[in-house]
């Protein structure tokens, strides 16, 4: 028989669930609070879970932000032993400790698929595959680092499973010593932005890049930074207003990759981009090692 | 998102892993039940602060005392509790709406909807009439249904102090919902207040 407890639970039950907003600032709030208990942003020291598609995607992240400093260091035809000076590390430090972007990096022809997108802000990461048909096929979702590790978890759209995601990082050790480091041996350094500062420096002492002159890009006339020294061939193109990354082209196993990258405001819209929603009835699967 | 993922255990909260599953598992239910109280905009906020409490008070969690889901509405409940006024000016909103005579005859209304539709006022002025404590026990009951034990986990009361809130807060509910029958399913006699009396052609 009904009673008034029953006729209560009917009262505003056409109550709507959380909006992908209400998601999205729910875990924004949670990875604030995960970083309240950190001393510092780090990067990402090592993957011990998941599948390892982030590494080259996060390397031609890095590449780009070594163009960055030399771009802010270097017009293009100066000489590359005038980059290193205390100075001017502090300066870059502070141009790119101002941007508080969404970062958008869409790589074409990526081997093994045809298109990835990479979205990232504040650490938060958000790594999809789209097929040649333009379907996404599988998303990867990554929270900031917190507690020693960063969590995440992969949605194979194509199966109907998911499986959850794990990346160890070292704890903050004080300034990153000053040392000769191609990006591709650490590209994870770049997620997040404690990561910037480490290949700033790491930059200043190899000198990887050559400013070759201008080229149209993007529909802007970008500085062109080549590769001289990691093997990848990559040639980048820097947007001389912002010394932001317009795009990149490197080789990875043998294929060429056009990266292009959007840095966009943190809006409600952008940042619904980062959220990824593991669809009812997707199974759970150990992760690929 | 409930149902979406492996059911977050009981066994703590404290590993990365298991606070996602916490937070997939219970997110969507605690929302409903902060937004059915206060509103959906204020939702958002209490409904974020509450997995950011619980993040940072993870490590107090402990299975062996409750369950999760007691430990979240226990956290939910004292955030809903600071905004007292919001959820009062909520009800009297609801409170003031004339009864819904037009309910959709389509196959999910139910009687019993019907019959909840009609008496919504009612319902908001009787929940409007509680005191906190008496609410947060009822609420905690019918929208998170929870369990008396659980309620006395989330509030930190003893059971037999649910037990008597609840039944205090049951007698003030039936009260305010005036001559309706529930043994009958339908009001005994004709309401005296016009803008309340609706509800029996309806029932």
């Amino acid at each position: 028989m009904p009673d008034e407890v029953d006729l209560l639970r009917l009262f505003r039950e056409d109550t709507p669930g959380p909006s992908t907003d209400a998601w999205l600032r729910a875990q924004a709030a949670i990875a604030a609070a995960r970083t309240e208990e950190l001393p510092g942003r780090v990067p990402w020291r090592r993957r011990v879970r998941g599948r390892r598609r982030l590494f080259p995607i996060a390397a031609g992240l890095a590449a780009a932000t070594l163009a960055i400093v030399l771009a802010l260091l270097l017009p293009a035809g100066s000489p590359q032993d005038q980059i290193q000076t205390t100075a001017f590390v502090t300066h870059v430090e502070k141009v790119l400790a101002s941007q508080d972007n969404l970062i958008e990096y869409a790589s074409t022809d990526y081997p093994g698929h045809d298109t990835t997108v990479m979205r990232e802000y504040r650490g938060m990461a958000r790594i999809s595959t789209y097929d040649s048909a333009g379907r996404l096929v599988e998303d990867q979702s990554v929270s900031p680092p917190g507690n020693g590790e960063s969590r995440g978890f992969a949605v194979n759209y194509t199966n109907g499973t998911w499986s959850p995601m794990t990346l160890e990082w070292a704890g903050r050790q004080g300034p990153t010593p000053l040392r000769c480091t191609a990006p591709a041996e650490d590209p994870r350094s770049i997620i997040g932005s404690g990561g910037w500062s480490a290949v700033i420096r790491a930059a200043l002492n190899c000198g990887v890049y050559r400013a070759d002159g201008y080229q149209e890009a993007d529909g802007i006339r970008a500085i062109r930074l080549t590769d001289t020294y990691t093997g990848t061939n990559t040639t980048l193109w820097i947007d001389p207003a912002t010394y932001l990354p317009v795009r990149a082209v490197f080789t990875d196993r043998g294929q060429r990759v056009q990266a292009d990258f959007r840095w966009l405001s943190p809006t409600s819209a952008s940042l619904a981009q980062l959220y990824v929603a593991i669809p009812a009835g997707f199974r759970e699967v150990k992760p690929v090692s | 998102m409930e149902g979406e993922s492996q059911p977050a255990g009981d066994s703590g909260v404290a590993g990365p892993e298991d606070f996602e599953s916490a937070f997939r598992q219970h997110f969507s239910p605690v929302y409903r039940f902060i937004a059915r109280r206060v509103g959906p905009a204020l939702a958002e906020d209490l409904a974020a602060e509450t997995f950011a409490t619980a993040y940072r008070r993870r490590t107090s969690f402990n299975p062996r005392q409750g369950s999760l889901r007691a430990w979240l509405y226990g956290i939910a409940v004292n955030l809903v509790r600071n905004h007292w006024r919001a959820e009062q000016h909520l009800l009297a909103l609801d409170a003031q709406l004339a009864p819904q005579t037009a309910v959709p005859d389509d196959s999910d209304a139910t009687e019993e909807r019907v019959i909840a539709a009609v008496l919504g006022p009612r319902l908001a002025t009787a929940l409007g009439q509680l005191n906190q404590e008496q609410r947060e026990v009822l609420l905690l009951h019918a929208w998170a249904d929870l369990s008396h034990d659980e309620i006395g986990v989330a509030l930190g009361i003893a059971l037999g102090t649910v037990r008597s809130r609840l039944s205090r807060a049951r007698a003030t509910l039936r009260q305010h919902l005036g001559g309706f029958d529930f043994d009958l399913w339908e009001f005994e006699e004709p309401q005296a207040d016009p803008a309340q009396g609706q509800g029996r052609d309806n029932a």
